[in-house]
C-alpha cells in the first residue's frame, strides 16, 4: 500500500466514522466528505432503514423459496413412490388371488382326458404302478407346500408297500398253487 | 441464529432495502441471507465479524436479484392501487412523511453508481473496513477507496444544492 492510498484510507475512515457529529479537528477535505456521509446517514434514518431500527413486522422463517421448492419436489417424489408401491402390492395380491382361487371342477367327460394333470389321490396312486405312481405324483403336485410334500411322500410309501404286498401275495399264491399241484399229483400217483 | 437475527437483522434488511428499493424483495432476501448463513455456519469461523459475514452474503444475493430482475411494468393508477403494498400505519401524516423520506433517499442513491452505493452502504450498515469492502466487491483497495470518495462528494454536492 503506497502512501497516497494509506492517506486516503485514513481520511475516509475518519469521514465515515460512526456517529452523527462533525468533529472539529477534521481538515477541510475530510469535513467536506463527512458532510456527505452525514447527509446519507440522515436520509437512511429518516427512511427508517437505519441498522438500529427495530424489526417490528419482519420475522425470519428459515425456509426460503428454494427450500420450499425442494420440499415440494421431495413430497411429490415420496407420494409417487408410495403410489407405485401400492400398485405393485395390489397387482401381486390380485395375481396371488388368481392362483389361490378354486377353479371350476374339471371332470373328464366321455373318456376325454383332461388337458392338465390333476392332483392325484393317494388311493389312486396306490393302484398305479411304481413308475406311474411316481410320475403322476410328481406331475400333479408341483406347488411348493411342505404339507403336500408330506402327502406325496406318504402316497409314495403306500404305493410301494401295496405294490410289495401284491407282489408278495402273488408270489405266495404261486407257491401255494405249486404245492397244491404237487400234492394232487402225489395223490393221483402221477408223480 | 436467533441472536444474529436480533443483532444484525435490521442492518441486513436495511442494506437490502437500500440496494433493492423494494420492501418485499428486501424481506425475501433477508430471510435467505440468514438461511445461507445457517447452512454455512461451519465456515463462519474463518470469516471474522458476523455482520460483515452476513452483509457479504446479502450483497451477493442482492446483486444476483438485480441481475435477474425483469423490466418493471408501468401501472395505471387503478392498477397501482390494486398492487400497492398495504400499510397498517394508522397515521396518514406519518405515512406521508415516511414516503417523502423514502423518496428523498432513493433520489440521493440514484445519483450514485451501483458500486458507489454498495461501498457506502456496506460501510454504513456493517462498519466494514475498506479492505473488507474491497474483498466483498472483488476489487482492489484503491478502487474501493475511490468509489467511496466520489460517492461522498456526490452526496455533499447534492446536500449543498438542497440547502440553496
Amino acid at each position: 500500500m503506497n502512501e497516497e492510498t494509506r492517506r486516503l484510507q485514513e481520511l475516509l475512515e475518519r469521514a465515515t466514522a460512526p456517529g452523527n457529529q462533525m468533529s472539529d479537528d477534521l481538515d477541510a477535505e475530510t469535513s467536506s466528505l463527512r458532510e456527505g456521509w452525514l447527509a446519507l446517514s440522515k436520509l437512511l434514518e429518516d427512511a427508517q432503514v437505519a441498522p438500529d431500527q427495530p424489526l417490528d413486522r419482519w420475522q425470519v422463517t428459515l425456509r426460503p423459496a428454494a427450500q420450499r421448492r425442494w420440499f415440494a419436489v421431495a413430497a411429490a417424489l415420496a407420494a409417487s413412490l408410495l403410489i407405485a408401491a401400492g400398485l405393485t402390492l395390489a397387482y401381486r395380491l390380485l395375481e396371488r388371488s388368481d392362483i389361490m382361487a378354486p377353479s371350476a371342477p374339471r371332470l373328464a367327460q366321455d373318456g376325454r382326458p383332461l388337458a392338465e394333470p390333476l392332483a392325484v389321490a393317494p388311493e389312486a396312486v396306490a393302484k398305479t404302478t411304481n413308475a406311474d405312481a411316481r410320475s403322476s405324483v410328481a406331475d400333479g403336485l408341483t406347488w411348493d407346500d411342505p404339507l403336500d410334500d408330506e402327502i406325496t411322500a406318504v402316497a409314495q410309501a403306500a404305493a410301494w408297500v401295496q405294490q410289495d404286498w401284491y407282489a408278495q401275495t402273488g408270489g405266495l399264491g404261486a407257491i401255494e398253487r405249486g404245492l397244491d399241484q404237487i400234492q394232487k399229483d402225489i395223490e393221483d400217483g402221477t408223480l | 441464529m436467533a441472536e444474529w437475527v436480533r443483532n444484525h437483522g435490521p442492518a441486513v434488511r436495511g442494506y437490502l432495502l437500500a440496494i433493492l428499493r423494494r420492501p418485499d424483495d428486501a424481506d425475501d432476501l433477508a430471510q435467505e441471507v440468514f438461511c445461507r448463513a445457517w447452512q454455512g455456519r461451519h465456515r463462519y469461523q474463518e470469516q471474522g465479524h458476523a455482520r460483515s459475514y452476513l452483509l457479504r452474503i446479502a450483497d451477493r444475493l442482492a446483486c444476483d436479484r438485480i441481475r435477474r430482475r425483469k423490466p418493471e411494468e408501468t401501472l395505471s393508477h387503478e392498477g397501482w392501487r390494486d398492487k400497492e403494498p398495504w400499510s397498517d400505519s394508522g397515521d396518514p401524516v406519518q405515512t406521508a412523511v415516511q414516503s417523502e423520506a423514502t423518496r428523498q433517499l432513493h433520489a440521493a442513491l440514484a445519483q450514485l453508481t451501483p458500486i458507489q452505493q454498495r461501498v457506502l452502504l456496506l460501510r454504513y450498515y456493517g462498519q466494514l473496513t475498506f479492505e473488507q469492502i474491497a474483498q466483498t466487491l472483488g476489487c482492489p483497495l484503491n478502487t474501493a477507496l475511490s468509489h467511496c470518495r466520489r460517492g461522498l462528494e456526490v452526496l455533499r454536492k447534492r446536500l449543498a444544492e438542497d440547502m440553496r
